[in-house]
């Protein structure tokens, strides 16, 4: 039912359902080679499309090393990007949008490294970061 | 005459650099900016750029300021001179004051390269696009 004040634009148009938003809230390291979790957001969908949006911001603790991010749906990987790590920070994103079935799913960011340690320090870098927003649009 | 919006995005705003734009500045700078009038809800925000440094393993570094309080940041570096490289931003506040917001990205390049970074959207690595949604869920 449309809130007060918000009328749909049509019975046709494509509305938003819901928006789940979650980001690292503490300093993280990894010296995994192999991908681990990183961050994730389980949400009941009512059958609409999710928007899967991710970004990051984080470095290695050495030279031109490089750091990897998957998006995991339900335990199967459906997305991956990654970023170089020169000299300092780096950045990369990854946007999916998938149609589960209605139910509770659980959307995973999982992350790894090509070697030595990775890094997001949100709380002691300004520069650095990990979010991930889920936005479901009904049909 | 009501203004008709699809339930659960309130609005939207959208801009982006449409001329080369460059700064040498290594403290930061305000680069694009939206001003909303928002009522008790929140607000996604979504970044992304690319650009090139004009200095070897130059960096550039974004945050997002939201009415003066910077939120959330990110840096990437170039390589080589000329080169380029990308990086977004997104975010949700929490539920706002109704009222007016301003939604800042600002810049500045890294202090120690020197040089310069250059966004130049008709460039073909060049960008930098800023999106707002005002969401009620």
């Amino acid at each position: 039912m449309p809130l007060l004040g918000y009328a749909p634009y049509s019975s046709l148009a494509p509305s938003l359902t819901q928006t789940s938003f979650l980001e690292l809230s503490s300093d993280v390291s990894t010296t995994s080679a192999s991908f681990v979790d990183l961050i994730s957001i389980t949400i009941y969908t009512y059958g609409g499309t999710c928007l899967v949006t991710f970004s990051v911001s984080g470095e290695d603790s050495a030279n031109n090393r490089n750091l990897y991010f998957q998006l995991v749906m339900d335990g199967t990987p459906i997305k991956w990007t990654q970023f170089r790590t020169p000299n300092t920070q780096n950045s990369a994103c990854l946007t999916a949008t998938v149609i589960p079935a209605e139910g509770s799913h659980t959307f995973l960011i999982q992350w790894r490294v090509s070697a030595n340690t990775g890094q997001i320090r949100p709380v002691t870098v300004n520069e650095e970061h990990a979010a991930l927003l889920i936005e479901e649009v009904a049909r | 005459m009501p203004v008709l919006y699809q339930e659960g995005i309130r609005q939207t705003a959208y801009t982006e650099i449409t001329t080369s734009t460059t700064t040498t500045s290594t403290t930061y700078v305000d680069l694009l900016s939206l001003t909303i009038t928002t009522g008790a809800n929140s607000v996604i925000a979504h970044f992304s750029a690319s650009n090139a440094n004009s200095a070897d393993t130059q960096w550039t570094e974004f945050q997002l300021v939201l009415d003066g309080t910077p939120l959330r940041g990110i840096a990437y570096e170039s390589v080589s001179s000329g080169n380029g490289d990308s990086g977004s931003i997104v975010y949700k506040t929490s539920v706002l004051t109704a009222g007016s917001h301003t939604f800042t990205i600002q810049w500045h390049i890294g202090p120690f390269s020197g040089g310069n970074a250059n966004l130049d959207p008709s460039s073909s690595i060049g960008h930098a696009s800023f999106y707002l949604e005002e969401v009620t869920v």
